[in-house]
């Protein structure tokens, strides 16, 4: 014969194992949006990179460019040259070309004498074509100058190291693991308080509001069963899901960080720079995706995890019993999501956010910070103690609310 | 043998008072009416005497134990069937007593006993023993709501407004349930509007008005009290008379 806590535990899982609704949110939606959105971001914009080099552009000219013209084709294979007598402007106007060079007639004699010549490039900022098309053709003319300034030094006997006085280079005593820790720090504890929040909604729901529309809630309280044991029943199957869906999300993610190495390191071997959607997801440049985490940090990691899902477990069962719904308690719960996100990203965007010690004594931000920390190797024993502690007693405390709130008469049997 | 006890039994919700002075006395083996209008404080009755709610004031006891200190007791002592049929849906029949059954501190081997024993007094079959709730008629649930009411075999059962809203074949189920109940020795608590069925059905009645016990008897000294000639009629005689 079990206790009271492990049967009502048992009856709840076995209740979301056959709820497709809460299958999906606390397992298969971790599971897949994880590297879906990892790696889809980043697949996507490095196919939005490769568009926007190799794309064939529309360069329109007047016969004044001349020769410039035919030398753009040169340098780049992809420009296709529109030479034509309407306005220029007109012409991207009218996008018949995605963009145009304006140029003086008599830019050769220019060139020759070593005056500099206005060159104009005509774009249509509203146009993402134009635009991109735009910075390649500047980019394009920056080679031409570069080429007459090698010629023109050449020709006055002068190397072109003259123009370099220091060729600064940066040596990173970050390690690559480090690294890449640095980068998960942005990502990973926001899934993991994502998760943390939301893993275990749709079993708080259905163990709470769910038991009021389902008209079993007063069935159950006419069991031998206190309250608080009722309410530690269903709280820790609640938890449960939200850390299986945590474990799975930083499985996942774990997963989709060393996919994406693999991706990047095929990608830049052939030439093309993948990093890109990576670095902007994350805000780094250079980002290392050489992600490891070592026995110590997902002991960390997990076990500040259980606090947190402790606290917004008991924080989700709470607020559900107040709904009579399903729907109602969506309405309720919905919020709690955005209340304790919205801080979180903030912090996280924060440099120097765990450079004073009260951070750690705040919850919920302080195991952002903490995470941080820990991700880049850099484990402080003080700050996991104050973090531990704060945690645990917000988790009591919103336990000790939710036990109060299922004993309150105005609030179960509210029809 | 007296079942249940209240002296000046009373619950007060913010300014109304549900229930005042509530004092019965009531003994086992037989049927026993709650009989009033819908909003008369039926249902708070119960839910003091089943422990759900607490009482403002005033005292009861069931099977001995007293409803404010020995809470557990009283609830291991009565069986509850509440007029909206709650089950859970996505649990088979034989799913939902054993998680009752578990939680009333009933062993494995006493839940399967008590599954099998039901199964033959209610007709349950396989077919609501090894479904899942969800896909049941009205009828079907009915019999497994009364069957998780008494899976641990109360002393006691209290139904409040058990027919309300069931068609005549499953309204059948519970009154014919109550009668065995009633023979088998067990106090049997029955709230209703329906003054037919308690008519027909009930050893002894308690009338409740506005939250107060306004008559109590049998069915036959209600009438003779009203000079009525159905338990309808002196029902509304005694109702009016206190209105």
């Amino acid at each position: 014969m079990s206790h009271p806590i492990l049967t009502i535990w048992k009856k709840e899982l076995t209740d979301t194992v056959r709820d497709k609704r809460t299958l999906a949110s606390t397992i298969i939606l971790p599971l897949v949006l994880m590297p879906a959105l990892f790696i889809g971001i980043s697949k996507f914009s490095t196919w939005q990179v490769k568009q926007l080099t190799e794309k064939e552009i529309t360069v329109a000219v007047s016969d004044q460019a001349g020769s410039l013209g035919d030398w753009l084709t040169t340098q780049d294979p992809k420009i296709k040259l529109e030479r034509t007598a309407e306005p220029l402007i007109e012409v991207v106007r009218d996008k018949k070309a995605d963009v145009a060079l304006d140029v003086a007639a008599d830019w050769p004699a220019q060139v020759a004498a070593g005056t500099p010549t206005e060159v104009t490039v005509i774009t249509n900022s509203t146009n993402t074509d134009s635009s991109a098309a735009a910075g390649r053709v500047s980019a394009t003319l920056n080679v031409f100058n570069q080429q007459q300034a090698v010629g023109r030094l050449a020709a006055a006997g002068l190397s072109p190291t003259i123009l370099t006085s220091f060729v600064p280079k940066t040596e990173d005593v970050a390690s690559a693991q480090e690294q890449a820790g640095f980068g998960m720090g942005f990502i990973l504890p926001l899934f993991i308080i994502m998760w943390a929040v939301t893993g275990g909604q749709t079993i708080a729901i259905d163990a709470s509001a769910g038991e009021r529309e389902r008209k079993t809630i007063e069935a159950l309280l006419l069991t031998p069963v206190s309250r608080f044991t009722l309410v530690a029943g269903k709280f820790l199957a609640v938890a449960t899901g939200a850390m299986l869906s945590v474990i799975i999300s930083i499985t996942s993610m774990t997963w989709a960080s060393k996919y994406m190495t693999e991706m990047i390191n095929s990608t830049t071997t052939t030439g093309t720079s993948a990093s890109l959607g990576v670095s902007s997801m994350t805000g780094t440049s250079g980002f290392n995706m050489d992600f490891n985490l070592d026995a110590r940090t997902i002991v960390i990691l997990l076990f500040v995890s259980v606090i947190l899902v402790a606290l917004f477990s008991a924080g989700n069962l709470a607020i559900a019993i107040f709904a009579k719904n399903y729907k109602e308690a969506q309405s309720y719960i919905g919020p709690m999501y955005l209340v304790v996100i919205l801080p979180v990203v903030f912090v996280n965007s924060l440099p120097s956010a765990g450079d004073h010690l009260w951070t750690f004594a705040v919850p919920i931000v302080n195991a952002v910070v903490l995470f941080k920390e820990v991700l880049v190797g850099n484990v402080i024993w003080s700050h996991i103690i104050i973090t531990t502690l704060t945690l645990l007693v917000t988790s009591l405390l919103a336990m000790w609310g939710a036990a109060r709130i299922y004993r309150r008469e105005d609030v179960i049997f509210t029809d | 043998m007296i079942a249940v006890t209240t002296s000046k039994l009373s619950k007060r919700f913010k300014t109304i008072d549900a229930l005042k002075n509530l004092s019965l006395k009531i003994e086992d083996g037989q049927i026993f009416g709650l009989l009033g209008p819908n909003g008369a404080g039926k249902t708070t009755a119960i839910r003091l005497i089943a422990t759900t709610l607490s009482a403002t004031s005033g005292s009861a006891t069931v099977a001995g134990h007293d409803i404010a200190t020995d809470a557990m007791a009283v609830r291991r002592a009565i069986g509850v069937l509440n007029a909206e049929i709650g089950l859970y849906i996505r649990l088979t029949g034989r799913e939902n007593l054993a998680y009752f059954g578990q939680l009333y501190g009933l062993d494995k081997a006493t839940i399967d006993r008590r599954i099998k024993e039901l199964d033959q007094w209610l007709e349950l079959g396989p077919r609501i023993l090894d479904q899942r709730a969800g896909s049941f008629s009205t009828g079907m649930k009915q019999k497994l709501a009364i069957a998780r009411s008494v899976i641990h075999d109360p002393r006691i059962i209290i139904l409040d407004e058990p027919t309300s809203g069931l068609d005549v074949l499953a309204a059948q189920t519970v009154l014919q349930f109550m009668k065995e109940a009633r023979d088998q020795g067990k106090l049997v608590i029955f709230s209703t509007h329906q003054m037919d069925d308690a008519e027909r059905l009930c050893d002894r009645v308690a009338i409740i008005h506005k939250g107060r016990l306004i008559a109590t008897g049998n069915v036959d000294e209600l009438k003779q009290q009203a000079k009525a000639s159905s338990l309808a009629e002196a029902f509304l005689t005694l109702v009016n008379k206190t209105s």
